[in-house]
């Protein structure tokens, strides 16, 4: 008799379990009923609704080992770009990366290793099958054993025994670890499906957290579907990336990141009927999470990204002759703060000498206080500052139409104001940045608008701003899920999305006000989960009741003073860069 | 039609009603308990009940009224699914026909889209042979998503049956559909609550008389923590009459023999208050009377309903004009639903 466990009889203790073992709150929600793998999506952990095991304590070990298995990819994993892998891959990197943080997870509590092996109930065979190959890897990775009969598994062990010895908290080396077996396969000509997904132990999740698609994969897509047969040599042996005359590269999409992150490219370069000065280059649709069924409502928004195609000449002209004084003060505080931020004394690593740091190290040394590192370097940091790439995002929605407190301008002229003196700044530092804008009609109607984009010259596509009116409403979730999709293509090691608003999320089709608030909410955590940061500047005064709801403590502002909206902003920029350095 | 005796014949169909004792649940698993407890009820009434051809249990009965939103979403079934299963084999294994309440059935957008308030009616092989959506959900406490159409399917010993849920019984239109569509028994589950018990004891009496129908009512009882439910589950003779109804008791169950013969007998030679056949041979006598045949009127003379076929936002607009234009109203608010004074503005 098989018997039935529910995940709702076990949800609480699986999120107490994992509080007490991470000492991180994470949320486990049920699959949707047609999903079987688990899965981490938007920095939540998903399992199935219920499981059938032959005895009570086999079905709980079932999703306590899911449960830790997947809050330790939370913990530990970095996703990472996809681009141009193909499935076998994709699979072999994974499980390396499986055994990693599985390793890594049972440093601290050693009983975990032993949970994680139970789930292993199958013994390897001797098949040359894929997924049977596979599947011995991971099961010699998790069993800890030392005898094999396949020179590969034991290849494979050893390498992954040198890649922890040699820093097992680098996920970089180890998907060099994936990528190495995943060619020896190639070598070895054994042949996967490039279509069918398999499970090697159902408690792990689908490991769609760890890779990122990059947009040039769909280029990639392209290429490959003419026929292209690459022959690679490796150590003097050709093999062809072609199994069955097609390409085992093909983009699977399948294979897309987190699910609350998904997005769907529908139509390329309809012509808008909004604005006759713009056009719509793609159209998306993206989830949206109702908080009160705690359930994602899929392709649930759509969302039309609309670029200008008409400049206004005097754009920038009128708005930083307005602030000419404080742009002016802002590059000398910029000349300053690049000077200050080149040379950061007292680190660690660096390639300069710190003689200050040195002479009091040998004082301190010479008094027995010396401690065992030694931060006498001075790091050159300029390069770091190419390392960040920054999204700014308005609120273009009716309120920001509303009269400012001095009643002489609107809270829109203010925001682009500032917006332009924000793009001063960051042209100074030599950032990346794009700037964005977004309002909404309905969950079916959202306008992103591509003002600027990341690689756009600025003082041509800034012009664009001339030309941005405020109306509609403000759907701030699936904007920003659709800023991150923008931000997520960006190869730069620190991202940044900066949200400029001037009231709480709200749209014409919703009439529960914490609605899009808890959407908004969840986006953030999404994007923040997937290594990017979000600030919010809100020009509302009330905001404090719904920001805090939204973003991180410490990374959101309430401009009393809507007028000193530039100042704060570079204020705001300057501190948050700083975080990024420290 | 009979009442008072256990039995049934080749002729009368033996329907119980039942006023289920209205659940508080909140999982999945205690939703299979209880219809387990439901099955179990029905393994028990047949023994007590050996004419029984057709079980008829309360809306709510089987998930109870989950007040949170995501138990709701949560506990929402599939059908056929666990809980038909339950069900099924019980009719299989009593040999009787049942009626039972899904509140809810996940809807064909599950989760996007709210689940169906919906009712089965399983055969005594076990089949499901009608799934109903309730049209009406009783508005603005209810979130289901609106069903779109009424059944007629054919019963035990081959009586004609429609169901329909609670609130829809409080508009005449779904009676006259099930009726002219060939109804001879409409199954009316209801979850009820007070205060409104008097108004809709006599409804289902009035619907009965109006229609030429049998009615058979099960509707909850007891206290969920939220509403107290009158019960007064009956049975109702195609001429008003009421022919058993429960009091208020939880799990008293009411009894009568449903004769097939005598109902299509009234539709047929019946003659003043023959309302089925008259609605479709207005005016007849004077009709003849005034040398113009012999059939009477068969065109709608009522204005609404054509204008309500033809141009529903008319329709709409019209009964705005008498009512009001918000579907919540600002003097008694409720969240979430939005009245006159809601910001409908962009912002």
């Amino acid at each position: 008799m098989k018997y039935k466990l529910l995940l709702n009889e076990v949800q609480r203790q699986l999120e107490l379990t994992l509080l007490a073992v991470y000492e991180e709150h994470f949320r486990v929600l049920p699959l949707s009923e047609n999903e079987i793998a688990p899965a981490v999506r938007a920095g939540a952990i998903f399992l199935p609704e219920f499981i059938e095991a032959d005895s009570v304590q086999e079905a709980q070990q079932f999703f306590l080992s899911a449960a830790l298995h997947a809050a330790a990819h939370l913990v530990f994993s970095l996703p990472t770009d996809s681009s141009g892998l193909n499935n076998r891959q994709l699979v072999l990197s994974s499980l390396i990366e499986d055994a990693r943080i599985e390793r890594l997870a049972s440093q601290k509590f050693p009983g975990m290793a032993k949970l994680f092996k139970r789930n292993f109930t199958k013994q390897p065979t001797s098949s040359l099958l894929f997924e049977e190959i596979a599947y011995s890897v991971a099961y010699a990775l998790a069993n800890g054993s030392s005898k094999f009969d396949n020179p590969f598994i034991e290849k494979a062990v050893r390498l992954f025994n040198e890649a922890v010895a040699e820093d097992i908290h680098d996920p970089n080396l180890f998907k060099s670890v994936g990528l190495a077996l995943a060619n020896d396969i190639g070598q070895m000509r054994i042949s996967m499906n490039e279509r069918d997904e398999f499970v090697l132990v159902p408690y792990r999740d689908d490991n769609s957290y760890l890779w990122d698609k990059f947009e040039e994969v769909a280029s990639q897509q392209d290429d490959q579907s003419s026929d292209v047969q690459e022959s690679v040599s490796v150590t003097g042996m050709g093999y062809e990336e072609v199994l069955d005359g097609r390409s085992v590269a093909d983009y699977d999409e399948k294979a897309l990141p987190d699910e609350g992150l998904v997005f769907k490219a529908v139509e390329e370069e309809v012509q808008s009927q909004l604005l006759s000065k713009s056009k719509v280059l793609s159209e998306y649709s993206y989830p949206e999470w109702d908080y009160k069924i705690a359930r994602w409502k899929r392709d649930w928004c759509s969302l039309n990204e609309i670029v200008f195609t008409e400049r206004a000449q005097d754009a920038l002209e009128h708005r930083v002759d307005k602030y000419r004084n404080f742009v002016k003060k802002l590059q000398q505080i910029i000349n300053s703060y690049q000077s200050e931020m080149h040379r950061r004394k007292k680190q660690e690593d660096g390639t300069e000498l710190d003689f200050e740091s040195i002479i009091q190290y040998m004082v301190d040394f010479k008094m027995g206080s010396a401690g065992a590192e030694s931060r006498i370097y001075i790091d050159h940091i300029k390069e770091r500052q190419h390392e960040l790439s920054l999204l700014v995002l308005l609120d273009l929605s009716e309120s920001m139409n509303d009269p400012d407190v001095d009643g002489k301008n609107t809270v829109l002229d203010l925001t682009l104001d500032s917006t332009v003196v924000l793009s001063e700044l960051l042209d100074s530092l030599g950032h990346s940045y794009a700037l964005h804008g977004f309002n909404s009609n309905g969950r079916g109607e959202i306008s992103y608008y591509n003002i600027k984009d990341f690689d756009q010259d600025s003082e041509s596509s800034l012009q664009s701003l001339g030309l941005v009116e405020a109306a509609y409403s403000t759907r701030l979730g699936a904007a920003l899920r659709h800023a991150f999709h923008k931000i997520s293509k960006r190869r730069e090691r620190h991202k940044l999305i900066l949200v400029i608003t001037d009231g709480q999320p709200s749209d014409i089709d919703v009439y529960d006000a914490q609605y899009l608030i808890e959407d908004s909410a969840i986006a953030v955590k999404e994007i923040e989960s997937a290594g990017c940061k979000t600030f919010c500047l809100s020009l509302d005064k009330n905001a404090d009741e719904y920001v805090q709801k939204i973003f991180r403590k410490g990374h959101y502002e309430v401009v009393e003073q809507p007028s000193k909206l530039p100042q704060v902003l570079t204020k705001l920029y300057l501190k948050v860069f700083k975080s990024f350095l420290a | 039609m009979r009442h008072g005796d256990i039995s049934s014949s080749n002729d009368t169909v033996g329907v119980a009603v039942v006023n289920y004792k209205m659940p508080r649940l909140h999982t999945k698993a205690e939703v299979l308990d209880n219809a387990q407890k439901i099955a179990d009820m029905i393994i028990g009434m047949k023994q007590g009940l050996p004419g029984m051809d057709l079980v008829i249990f309360p809306e709510y009965s089987t998930h109870g009224i989950m007040y949170d939103a995501k138990e709701m979403y949560d506990t929402a079934s599939t059908i056929p699914g666990d809980e038909t299963r339950i069900f099924s084999e019980a009719c299989k294994k009593a040999k009787t026909w049942g009626v039972f309440s899904l509140t809810g059935e996940q809807h064909e957008e599950h989760p996007n889209k709210a689940p169906y308030n919906t009712l089965i009616l399983i055969n005594d092989q076990g089949e499901i042979v009608q799934k109903y959506r309730k049209i009406m959900p009783w508005c603005p406490v209810e979130g289901w998503y609106p069903g779109d159409k009424t059944y007629v399917t054919e019963g035990p010993k081959g009586m004609m049956i429609s169901l329909i849920i609670c609130d829809d019984g409080n508009y005449p239109e779904i009676w006259r559909d099930c009726a002219m569509k060939g109804a001879e028994l409409i199954v009316r589950c209801q979850g009820y609550m007070y205060p409104a018990k008097e108004q809709q004891i006599m409804v289902s009496k009035a619907m009965a008389w109006m229609n030429n129908t049998y009615v058979a009512v099960a509707n909850a009882s007891g206290f969920d923590g939220v509403y107290s439910y009158f019960g007064h589950s009956a049975i109702v003779g195609f001429d008003g009459h009421t022919l058993g109804e429960c009091g208020e008791e939880d799990y008293g169950i009411q009894y009568a023999e449903l004769s097939v013969s005598q109902i299509r007998d009234f539709r047929k030679n019946a003659q003043s208050q023959n309302h089925l056949f008259k609605l479709l041979h207005r005016g007849y006598t004077g009709k003849i009377n005034s040398g113009e045949g012999d059939q009477g009127v068969a065109a709608c003379p009522y204005e609404f309903y054509s204008t309500w076929i033809n141009d529903p936002e008319k329709a709409k607009e019209q009964v705005e004009k008498i009512t009001r234009k918000t579907v919540g109203t600002a003097e008694c608010p409720i969240d979430g639903i939005p009245n006159e004074e809601t910001t409908t503005e962009h912002r």
